[in-house]
């Protein structure tokens, strides 16, 4: 019984380090993405949609089959490192698609397997449970990579996008200002280093705004033909 | 048997305590929730649609506060009188958060600090020890010196709106406060609460200056700067 138990968990554990790993990836692939042509852009979206399905299909349904009738809490911690850097890869790719952030039903919606057609082996639903714990986490770590993404949409020039994920961020300080105070150190971490990337954020805008306002006194004559030397000027910045 | 009953006594004591505790902490707590809300709401100024509706969102934050009197007065039923410090630290916190978002509404309100006395009275509580439950005068400095980090941040974010004017009005009141709080001679905590209003106003000259040198600075305002 206990050896069994503890194959399970090691088994469970392993699994959940191997998407941790694909989801860097798909973060990585997703952070290429500023700077290169609209056609570059679409395949690097999809290439990166399909690693999530691969993800989900194969690895978080090895984990749901693993799971199944078993009290998933047994097993939370084995996965929940696996889990938190998968909501934040799927995340950020949501946020690059529809410029939102995910809600914690259709994060869940994604690691349930067995209500499609397609599997008829399954009577049961699978599924991976998701607590909305893991999901804030995954959350609080987008920003961080949101800070990266806006950070490097400045040096390509996207100046549009910058503005936009400051004010998405700001929101989410909102957001999580509004959860008050939690007991939970992994959290309370994690809000320091999104305050200081919300700052870094914001100084980049800052900058970028005061940086605007000089070009048009270097070149007066041109204003209206500015937006293309725009793009040129950024690259030196 | 005389031992038995010694830790008798004490065990009731302790139970009691226990209990009182109990109540105060949900008191705070509900306290606590009331000023996350406000928070949650003056976040929304450094947004870049926020920096423009800024009235708006005080008379948002004015519903809020509305409600805070009789959270205290909630709060103030149970803490036994004279225990007031007793259970201090329990509510310290939230009271700092609660009078740093007072000054800063009074602040992008009517672009002044408000009093001790007022603060106190906006929050339904008095401002001397012998008349019941009061609002510390440290905790009331604690909070005004928090507003200055929030201060500099909306500097900033106000560039990046397009606000070239705030900047300016935000370091002559930065300036007030540092000159009036260096009459203070500030210790322990609140002296690492001036050094963070030091910072702050390094931040926001430096925002100033950033702008005067790109010749942003406004018209009307070439005078006094």
């Amino acid at each position: 019984m206990l050896d069994e138990k503890n194959d399970k968990y090691e088994r469970i554990y392993k699994t959940s380090r191997d998407i941790t790993v694909r989801s860097k990836r798909v973060i990585f692939t997703l952070h290429r993405i500023p700077g290169v042509t609209e056609e570059v852009k679409e395949s690097l979206m999809s290439s990166a949609a399909n690693e999530l399905r691969d993800i989900e299909q194969t690895l978080m349904k090895h984990i749901a089959m693993e799971l199944r009738d078993e009290d998933p809490h047994q097993f939370v911690y084995a996965y929940t490192s696996g889990i938190q850097e998968y909501i934040e890869a799927l995340s950020f790719h949501y946020f690059l698609m529809t410029g939102t952030i995910i809600s914690h039903n259709d994060a869940q919606k994604k690691v349930t397997f067995g209500n499609g057609k397609e599997d008829h082996a399954d009577v049961v639903p699978l599924s991976v449970l998701l607590q909305p714990k893991e999901y804030i986490l995954g959350i609080a770590d987008l920003t961080g990579e949101l800070m990266r993404f806006c950070i490097k949409c400045v040096s390509t020039g996207d100046f549009d996008k910058c503005y936009k994920i400051c004010d998405i961020l700001k929101t989410m300080h909102g957001g999580f200002l509004s959860l008050g105070y939690i007991p939970a150190k992994e959290l309370y971490h994690k809000m320091m280093v999104f305050k200081s990337s919300l700052h870094k954020v914001e100084e980049a805008c800052y900058s970028l705004q005061l940086r605007k306002s000089e070009v048009p006194a270097e070149m007066l004559s041109d204003v209206f033909a500015m937006y293309d030397a725009d793009e040129n000027h950024a690259h030196f910045m | 048997m005389d031992i038995v009953a010694a830790f008798s006594t004490y065990g009731s004591c302790v139970e009691r305590e226990a209990e009182l505790r109990e109540g105060v902490q949900g008191a705070v707590k509900d306290l606590e929730k009331t000023s996350y809300a406000i928070s949650t709401t003056l976040e929304k100024i450094h947004n870049t649609q926020g920096i423009q509706n800024i009235d708006a969102i005080c008379t948002e934050c004015h519903q809020e506060l509305t409600k805070v009197p009789a959270l205290y007065q909630a709060l103030q039923e149970k803490v036994p009188p004279g225990e007031f410090y007793r259970y201090h630290h329990n509510f310290r916190g939230t009271t700092h958060r609660l009078v740093a978002a007072t000054c800063l509404i009074t602040y992008l309100e009517e672009n002044r600090l408000p009093m001790h006395e007022e603060v106190a009275k906006s929050l339904g509580l008095c401002t001397h020890r012998d008349q019941g439950f009061h609002l510390d005068l440290e905790d009331y400095l604690q909070g005004t010196l928090s507003i200055s980090h929030e201060l500099s941040r909306l500097a900033i974010n106000s560039v990046t709106a397009g606000d070239y004017s705030r900047p300016f009005q935000i370091r002559q009141f930065l300036r007030d406060l540092h000159a009036a709080y260096s009459l203070l001679f500030p210790k322990n905590e609140l002296r690492k609460k001036f050094d963070e209003l030091k910072y702050s106003l390094k931040k926001t000259e430096e925002v100033v200056y950033n702008l005067s040198l790109r010749g942003l600075k406004p018209q009307e305002m070439e005078t006094s700067g």
